[in-house]
């Protein structure tokens, strides 16, 4: 219950961010309460929200995955180079590519025991050079003929756009799958302890599979949406997807240490990026601000979740300690 | 209970085993050499304009900018705290710092020393947060992008070019037909392997990085020792950002574009234990001059750019999953 309360103060503080970065961007920047402004807040966070989303099952685990923009670029221009014979066709392939290539990553994460973040860094570079590699003279672009997914992506309906519900609807069942499905379950329970998780019957190796396969499906996904909507995917795109799907997930409370985390958090933590980020272009602000006010929130949600998680542990040590004390004090006093 | 082994012939079992893995010690610590000398011999005589002298210096001087940034890397990656992610955002923060002071005349030496200062202060800080228990990438990651952003909203997104260019020599010259940056390479090189085999700090370094919790107990700063480890990360990365803006005459926001992962591939190439507490620094310069060679092969060879990226990736992916599977093996 205490544990509870206090996960609590770190959700607390993001709210506050929120309703703070809502108050004030919308009192002092006109146009921020716009239609126009909102449906493209909306669209944008359910993008990042979607690369979050896939970064935030390989935290789950207990992992990270660094590759997901160069996954991306690969996606997208798979996606896009097939349009030409059919669309659906190559948004098809490129997904279940994705979805191969994450479940041999999990596997062999979970038979040699390497270190995920360091191999998903060589996975990074590596999809990097197959996205050039696709791309040799210029950017894979979508037909002409085609261009009208791209305008149905982005037609807007009230505050929302095709693109937006598309990425929010998707954000959604994975939400509903992780709470509801077995898998979902064991995912946590691999992240919290992966040792006790194996005792108990779970498959590390079915986990770290979904997880990752989960992670470069999403962040494919994110990939072929934003090449829909430009029309084109070049073969050194996307690369923002890194910095930006770790920083909502992190900003959004999902720990590091894993075995926790929703997709509430990703959302929330994708509001509160891509409110700063649409500050920053309405309101006439040096676009290197971004980066700035970006990393520094997720700075400062770094050290306020090491703030938290510390009173947490000496609050416990200290009782512990006390425990211990207590009797010999009493040999001491007397 | 040991006296009669003494005396008992089985007591001579163990020798052979010694011997064997002696021999396999000798073998592992060549064993790194092999496939750079098989690939440079295999190269040198086939593939053509190879072996030639300017092409070697080439290697070496396009490996020493990675290189350096890698052996101080390198020291993070020991200490036990994986790797930076914030190298190119170092390196261009000194370029600025350096190229900006120098334009607004002040001596070159009071420029350099500036850059280094600020270098080793954002290394202190980063080194601070990690040592506290922040996870290191993460943290890098967002320092780097606060860093990057500040430089560029500071310099109002210009480039600064130097003319003259008081460095030229040192970043662009060469010094009995050697490039000067390949010199301090090589320097740096072996001033951090002393570093790190010969003093304390750096055995504490490598204790530190293989198990953290026995190196607080027996009393090594191990909080103290990661900052030291990100500030000569930090140094490093600031060398390399003077250097370049000496070969180059200017400093530019993007001037280090995929410097930091080109780090991280040499690191692993090298064979330097991800998980810390193992590893010599010269492993990290090796890698980039296995990298940078790969590279130059191909190039000659007429593989494009992607495919060379390609295969960078894959074979560092190959190398660390082959140690983690060794190592475990060993186990």
């Amino acid at each position: 219950m205490k544990g509870f309360l206090r996960m609590n103060t770190g959700f607390q503080v993001r709210i506050a961010i929120l309703v703070t970065l809502l108050i004030g961007l919308s009192s002092s920047i006109p146009g921020f309460l716009s239609l126009a402004n909102a449906s493209s807040v909306i669209e944008n966070v359910g993008l990042i929200g979607l690369v979050g989303t896939g970064i935030m099952l390989t935290m789950i685990v207990g992992q990270l995955d660094l590759a997901v923009a160069s996954v991306a670029a690969v996606a997208a221009i798979m996606a896009l180079s097939l349009a030409g014979d059919s669309l659906p066709l190559g948004i098809v392939v490129a997904l279940v590519m994705a979805g191969l290539y994450g479940a041999v990553i999990g596997y062999v994460i979970d038979r040699t025991g390497v270190n995920s973040l360091v191999l998903t860094v060589c996975m990074l570079i590596a999809l990097r050079g197959l996205a050039l590699v696709m791309t040799p003279d210029r950017p894979a672009i979508l037909p002409f003929e085609m261009f009208w997914v791209s305008d149905g992506l982005v037609a807007q309906w009230g505050p929302l756009t095709l693109m937006g519900i598309i990425c929010l609807v998707a954000i959604g069942c994975v939400g509903l799958a992780l709470r509801h499905t077995k898998l979902g379950l064991s995912m946590y329970a691999v992240g919290g302890n992966p040792e006790r998780a194996r005792g108990s019957g779970v498959s590390t190796a079915r986990v770290y599979m979904a997880a990752f396969a989960g992670s470069a499906m999403l962040g494919a996904a994110a990939g072929i949406l934003a090449a829909l909507r430009s029309g084109s995917a070049s073969g050194l795109g996307f690369e923002s997807f890194l910095l930006a799907g770790i920083t909502v997930a992190v900003v959004g409370g999902i720990p590091l240490e894993g075995g926790r985390g929703t997709v509430v958090n990703v959302l929330l933590g994708a509001l509160i990026i891509r409110l700063i980020s649409s500050a920053v272009a309405l309101g006439g602000i040096p676009g290197s601000f971004e980066s700035i006010a970006v990393g520094g929130i997720l700075l400062a949600m770094l050290l306020l979740d090491y703030g938290l998680g510390r009173r947490r542990q000496s609050g416990a040590a200290r009782s512990r300690a006390a425990a211990l004390q207590n009797p010999s004090t009493h040999t001491n006093g007397g | 209970m040991g006296d009669w082994r003494l005396t008992d012939p089985a007591a001579y079992e163990p020798a052979p085993a010694n011997a064997v893995t002696r021999e396999r010690k000798w073998l592992k610590d060549l064993g790194p050499f092999v496939p750079i000398v098989a690939l440079g011999g295999i190269a040198a005589l086939t593939v053509d304009g190879f072996g030639t002298t300017p092409n070697l210096i080439a290697i070496i001087q396009a490996s020493a900018i990675t290189g350096i940034a890698a052996i101080g890397t390198a020291a993070i990656t020991i200490s036990g705290k994986f790797v930076s992610l914030s190298i190119e955002q170092q390196a261009v923060t000194s370029a600025y710092v350096f190229a900006a002071l120098y334009t607004a005349g002040a001596p070159v030496l009071v420029a350099v020393l500036a850059a280094f200062l600020v270098a080793a202060l954002l290394g202190l800080v980063q080194g601070y947060l990690v040592s506290r228990g922040l996870n290191p990438i993460v943290t890098t990651l967002a320092f780097g992008s606060v860093l990057f952003g500040t430089v560029v909203l500071l310099a109002d997104n210009r480039t600064i070019t130097l003319s003259p260019n008081p460095i030229a020599e040192l970043g662009g010259g060469t010094t009995f037909g050697v490039p000067n940056q390949a010199i301090i390479f090589v320097i740096l090189l072996a001033a951090g392997s002393f570093l790190l085999a010969r003093t304390k700090f750096g055995r504490q370094l490598v204790l530190t990085g293989a198990n953290p919790e026995a190196a607080k107990i027996i009393g090594i700063p191990t909080r103290r020792i990661i900052m030291i480890a990100f500030v000569v990360a930090a140094l490093a990365a600031a060398v390399v950002g003077i250097l370049v803006v000496g070969q180059v005459s200017q400093a530019k926001s993007d001037m280090f574009r995929g410097l930091t992962i080109d780090v991280v591939a040499a690191v692993l190439v090298g064979g330097i234990a991800i998980q810390g507490g193992e590893g010599q620094l010269w492993r990290a310069g090796y890698g980039a001059i296995v990298l940078t060679m790969l590279g130059n092969i191909m190039l000659l060879v007429g593989i494009d750019a992607g495919t060379r990226e390609l295969l960078k990736g894959l074979l560092a992916g190959a190398v660390l999953i082959s140690m983690t599977v060794l190592k475990a093996r060993n186990r």
